[in-house]
């Protein structure tokens, strides 16, 4: 069946005081590591992971921990594991300006904690980092 | 005829995601899946496949599917698609499984939205 669209301005209906956020930034951030054992420190991980978020939407939502798996392509062996899956609606302006911690975060975390790969989502798309960069 | 509700209003302006890809080190994605439904289906794909193919001495049965084959007519890009992304999971994810694997777990993912006991009237009674 076609749809009939009505053109509305929920921003205006709503009362809502400025433009919509359209692109999501959403974190993957597991509690094991590659090889399967329990990260260290997780709660730490999960407060900074969210302060990032903040910081890069001015807000962030966190998710219970969901049932995840991943497997490792070295010993082929699936680790099964809690994955806390977060998100914010990126604000344009402090995106771009505070890129550089996301960056140093997402490497320091897969270095420090052990990770195979570090994954996020941005607008739709599935991104992977398996080379970290060097601690400083 | 149903009526949807289409926002008109402004938006803020969009970072470009290969620039913050880049920015980020991260490697491009290989292909994309619509996640704007929420955030976590791509998320349910991998999973759902990895937890229900199974071995059976050649390429692993997705469990709980049935032996019987289905002739299901697919639109060409639809089956380049799932060809696609069946490639980059055999070939990137290390996990085998085929077009059509990744077909049937996507019709599940939608079908099993579908609350059929809602439905009324000769379509549901010509089911049974």
């Amino acid at each position: 069946m076609i749809d009939d669209p009505v053109d509305v301005i929920l921003a205006k209906l709503l009362g809502a005081s400025e433009e919509a956020s359209v692109q999501v930034l959403t974190l993957y951030i597991p509690n094991k590591d590659k090889d399967g054992k329990q990260i260290k420190g997780l709660t730490r991980w999960l407060k900074e992971a969210r302060k990032v978020l903040t910081a890069l939407g001015r807000g962030s939502t966190s998710m219970p921990p969901a049932d995840g798996t991943w497997l490792n392509p070295e010993s082929k062996e699936i680790i099964w594991e809690k994955t806390t899956i977060m998100y914010t609606y990126i604000d344009p302006d402090s995106f771009e300006e505070n890129v550089g911690m996301l960056r140093e975060f997402l490497h320091r975390f897969g270095r420090e904690t052990n990770q195979g790969e570090v994954v996020f989502e941005f607008d739709g798309k599935f991104y992977r980092i398996r080379k970290y960069d060097q601690e400083r | 005829m149903a009526k949807t509700i289409k926002d008109k209003g402004p938006t803020k302006r969009l970072v470009d995601p290969k620039a913050i890809a880049k920015a980020l080190g991260a490697e491009e994605p290989k292909f994309e899946i619509d996640t704007r439904r929420g955030p976590i289906s791509l998320f349910s794909l991998r999973q759902f496949l990895v937890d229900r193919l199974r071995s059976t001495g050649g390429r692993p049965k997705l469990e709980g599917t049935t032996q019987k084959r289905n002739k299901i007519p697919l639109f060409s890009e639809d089956w380049e698609k799932l060809e696609e992304i069946a490639k980059y999971y055999r070939e990137t994810e290390g996990i085998n499984v085929s077009s059509g694997q990744i077909a049937s777990a996507l019709v599940h993912a939608e079908v099993s939205k579908i609350d059929t006991s809602k439905m009324k009237g000769k379509a549901r009674s010509a089911s049974k």
